[in-house]
């Protein structure tokens, strides 16, 4: 015995890419209990599309809404939890979460922006890479390298669609990987950065989806979808999950959980004849370079927990190389341990060097306390232009009135939001 | 291992056991309902599809695999025929899809007899084919209408808790309004009302101001219970200089805000059929909907604040004339008496200086006598009206009795003093009247300024003092400023008066 006092911490954490969430966590819990017997830990896993809801009724004190202690939370949510005042600040020295391991760049998403105050400790990175079929490339005449910028990427996209008319038994050119349906901001991002675009402007006050720049990026991304290399496939759906790994799709931009899964000979969706014809490379370069979107969920403490000293000593817990290496392979994510990747990609040394370098140039969203309600106005855009693609009415002038709606949206949420436009921080 | 015998009976009891002691909120019963379902007919997967009647979608909630949430969204089009056509409507009790795979069951759900949405059990062939499910049927239908039977109360209960929210905050705003007659104070209450028991992210007060042709920012709550002032926003009162500007002259009913996914709204504060105001709400951060029901009751609730917003402007007036005098319009004596002895306490505490001036018309009996008392108060009234345009926002000037005035001049050095003084006297030396007949006479007036604390450390004293130093002045020709210190220590050659 201890003979310290029994807590008992409840742990809310959301399902990651349909891996064994609960089964490895379970066992993290097991781990950290061992040196912590008084620590006891119950486990939620709270579904995507309902955690952010169940967090806005622990934040606004909603009947019957009881708060965890630790969370786990997407990467953008943390600077309105934050302002919201649901999160813990983190007292001391971040250091002490993974030491000097941890990408540096990662702390940024546990800041809001403009302040000092870190309030998430980070757990996994969500970087996107471009993955695809040597073998089917080489059918169409394809080289790898021509996929290396927008011209050469779009040529390739043609080539495929060419292909696939040709041959019945050919695949859709490029899946854009997404759990959900539609279009989210963060599947445009990489696009609108390559061609010099944003969303906002830098005091994100003011959109700027209707500058030239992100017209350029928003019309190439869309033309992709409208000449039918991102085909369409149902109503708000551009593909199913995994398209290129279930053998439908010559190429896929999406993130490292195909590493833990179709990759992964010990993983029942293992697809050896894919793994061997599999390419992994950057994002292509746009008219002002290179972009990929980096994402992914960070740990946060309750400002309401009762027991915050055993919280963030179950986050540092997670934190440890040990429980970070297992956790990523299990659930496939990166590491935010910059010491793990060897563990994670011990037998992707193609898959790695992709990642490591997108690194370099991966970007994300902004820590701006309303980005929740611009991300959903552009969702919102890429529903509507979805619908003019399937309804054969997408071209240049129609794409350039939804630019125009969707930012004049924006203007007004973030004009509703401070009404001077001066204060989307808080 | 032999599996258990299915009893039908002992399940169906169990389930409902299992579904009694769920919290008895919606999502709860949903998850803790799904996850029994599925594990007592052995399904690999339980999901849950809500009906979006407009789109004819159904669209997945949230999904269950082997009693875990999983990741990942679907969405089945409903046709006007076909075997989920027929489950919408309520033609079909079940949807069996056996030849597919997973094998799929769909049950429906109801609340308040419209089609809420459906449950998917999925499993493989093989365990229908084990467990001989289509048997069985008439049990999965049971278990299901007892699951639909707790969702419905289930959310009869969330419809009845927001509804008692509501009336909750109606019930607190119509308190709050009769407990208060200050505008500001009676809004924040509001404000901390609504957002307490309407869950909204933020509520705020805009008002319309009149005098300066403006909607001004009053006062605001946001979560997690903090009040914010909105005093620094204010828009003119001109089409197109801002939406809620907009929203004002256009003197809608309330709405949401186009394109704002439903994240706000809008209330416009009403009088006599004119809109005098505006309330908005939003969900901006948390991103929920507001829903028409939370706008309807806040309709109720601005009806209550114009009422009260025009009472408070009312009470306002009355109090403003209680203490203002009726000629002048500078403060009555009382008033002053009151506000003098907080600010010397002021001064004390934060330790500034501070300037108390009196001064009276030169010669003022003489001028009701030779002229009547309606040109008197004509003079009385340029005084009053010269003075409260040349003093600072922060000074306080009074009618001390009669032709005589006192202003009371906060956080200033003697230097700032004297050529403030020097200011306002050669302001009110200006005055050239026309008086019957014909001709014009020239008003002046004498002046006595005392400082804190180096004259007096109290109101009484600084009264006092300047009171001697201004009648010091007029001994000593009139239309002068003389301030105590000059007389007191016989420094008045080394002491210009302000006035030269």
């Amino acid at each position: 015995m201890s003979g310290k006092k029994s807590v008992t911490l409840r742990f809310w954490t959301i399902p990651n890419a349909a891996f064994a969430t609960r089964k490895v966590l379970e066992y993290e819990i097991r781990e950290f209990r061992k040196h912590n017997p008084h620590i006891n830990i119950n486990l939620t896993i709270h579904p995507w599309s309902r955690a952010w809801d169940f967090l806005m009724d622990v934040a606004k004190g909603r009947p019957g809404a009881e708060s965890p202690d630790v969370m786990q939370i997407g990467t953008t949510w943390v600077s309105t939890l934050a302002f919201l005042g649901l999160l813990s600040p983190l007292v001391g020295d971040e250091r002490a979460f993974g030491g000097d391991s941890f990408l540096p760049r990662s702390w940024d998403s546990c800041r809001i922006l403009g302040s000092e105050g870190i309030y998430a400790v980070p757990w996994f990175l969500d970087v996107r890479v471009l993955y695809y079929r040597r073998d089917i490339l080489e059918k169409a005449g394809i080289s790898e390298s021509s996929l290396e910028d927008w011209h050469g990427f779009a040529a390739a996209c043609k080539k495929l669609l060419e292909l696939r008319r040709r041959s019945n038994d050919a695949l859709y050119p490029l899946s854009v990987s997404s759990q959900k349906p539609g279009v989210y901001v963060h599947d445009l991002a990489p696009w609108v950065w390559a061609a010099g675009g944003d969303f906002l402007n830098p005091l994100q006050n003011v959109s700027r989806l209707a500058s030239p720049e992100t017209v350029q990026g928003l019309s190439f991304f869309y033309g992709l979808v409208a000449n039918g290399s991102i085909p369409l496939l149902g109503r708000d759906t551009m593909v199913p999950t995994g398209g290129v790994f279930r053998g439908d799709y010559a190429m896929q931009l999406c993130g490292a959980w195909p590493v833990g899964s179709a990759l992964n000979p010990s993983h029942p969706d293992y697809q050896p004849h894919l793994a061997k014809n599999l390419g992994v490379a950057f994002f292509p370069i746009g008219p002002k370079g290179r972009y990929t979107f980096i994402g992914g969920s960070n740990l946060a403490v309750s400002s309401k927990s009762h027991h915050p000293e055993e919280a963030w000593s179950f986050v540092k817990f997670l934190s440890t190389r040990e429980s970070q290496v297992r956790h990523c392979l299990a659930v496939s994510a990166l590491p935010v341990r910059m010491d793990s990747l060897d563990d994670i990609f011990a037998k992707h040394e193609e898959a790695k060097f992709s990642f490591v370098g997108s690194l370099d140039f991966a970007r994300s969203l902004y820590s701006v306390v309303a980005m929740g309600s611009i991300e959903r106005a552009f969702f919102y855009f890429g529903e509507r232009v979805l619908k003019l693609i399937r309804e054969s009415n997408f071209d240049q002038r129609t794409l350039r009135a939804e630019i125009d709606k969707a930012d004049s949206e924006i203007n007004t949420i973030i004009s509703f939001y401070s009404n001077t436009g001066a204060r989307t921080t808080p | 291992m032999k599996r258990a015998i299915f009893d039908p009976v002992k399940s169906l009891r169990q389930f409902s056991e299992v579904l009694n002691q769920a919290a008895p909120r919606l999502e709860g019963i949903l998850e803790v309902g799904l996850k029994s379902l599925s594990h007592i007919l052995g399904f690999e997967t339980a999901s849950l599809f809500r009906w979006d009647s407009k789109s004819r979608l159904l669209q997945m909630e949230f999904m269950l695999c082997r009693g875990d949430f999983m990741e990942g969204e679907e969405e089945i089009p409903v046709g006007v025929a076909g075997p989920l056509a027929n489950l919408v409507s309520g033609k079909s009790s079940y949807v069996l899809i056996p030849s597919g795979h997973p094998v799929h069951i769909y049950l429906p759900l109801w609340v308040r007899k419209e089609f809420f949405g459906t449950i998917r059990l999925s499993g493989s062939r093989q365990s229908w084919t084990a467990r001989s499910m289509k048997s069985q049927i008439d049990f999965i239908e049971d278990m299901g209408r007892t699951l639909a039977l707790q969702v419905n109360q289930a959310y009869l209960l969330k419809k009845y808790e927001e509804q008692l929210e509501e009336l909750r905050a109606l019930a607190e705003v119509g308190a709050t309004v009769e407990a208060s007659l200050k505008l500001r104070e009676m809004l924040e209450g509001v404000s901390r009302s609504v957002l307490r028991n309407m869950a909204f992210d933020r509520v705020r007060f805009y008002l319309v101001e009149t005098a300066t042709d403006a909607v001004v920012g009053v006062v605001g709550a946001e979560i997690p219970g903090r009040l914010v002032s909105l005093e620094h926003e204010r828009f003119p009162l001109h089409k197109g200089h801002h939406p809620l500007v907009d929203i004002i002259l256009s003197a809608k009913p309330q709405a949401l805000i186009e394109g704002s996914g439903q994240s706000i709204a809008y209330i416009p504060l009403m009088l006599k059929g004119k809109p005098i105001g505006v309330c908005v709400v939003d969900n901006l951060l948390s991103q929920q909907a507001v829903t028409q029901d939370k706008l309807d009751a806040m309709s109720t609730v601005a009806g209550q604040v114009g009422l009260a917003v025009a009472n408070a402007r009312l009470f306002a007036e009355i109090e403003e004339q209680a203490i203002t005098d009726g000629l002048t319009k500078l403060y009555v004596p009382r008033y002053f008496s009151q506000r003098l002895q907080e600010e010397v306490d002021r001064a004390e505490r934060y330790s500034y200086p501070l300037a108390l001036v009196m001064l009276d018309v030169d010669k003022f009996k003489g001028f009701n006598d030779n002229y009547g008392h309606p040109m008197g108060d004509k003079v009385l009234e340029y005084i009053g009206q010269t003075i409260r345009a040349n003093i600072r926002k922060v000074d306080l000037a009074a009618r001390y009795g009669g032709d005589e005035m006192v202003i009371l001049l906060p956080d200033i050095s003697e230097q700032e003093a004297w050529i403030m003084t020097g200011r306002v006297f050669k302001a009110l030396n200006q005055c050239v009247l026309t008086v019957p007949g014909g001709s014009t006479i020239q008003v002046t007036v004498s002046m006595g300024v005392a400082m804190y604390p180096q004259d007096a450390n109290s109101g009484k004293g600084l009264v006092e003092k300047a009171d001697h130093a201004l009648y010091w002045a007029k001994d000593h020709g009139r239309a002068d400023v003389c301030f105590y210190r000059a007389i007191a220590s016989g420094e008045r050659k080394d002491f210009p008066s302000p006035a030269t």
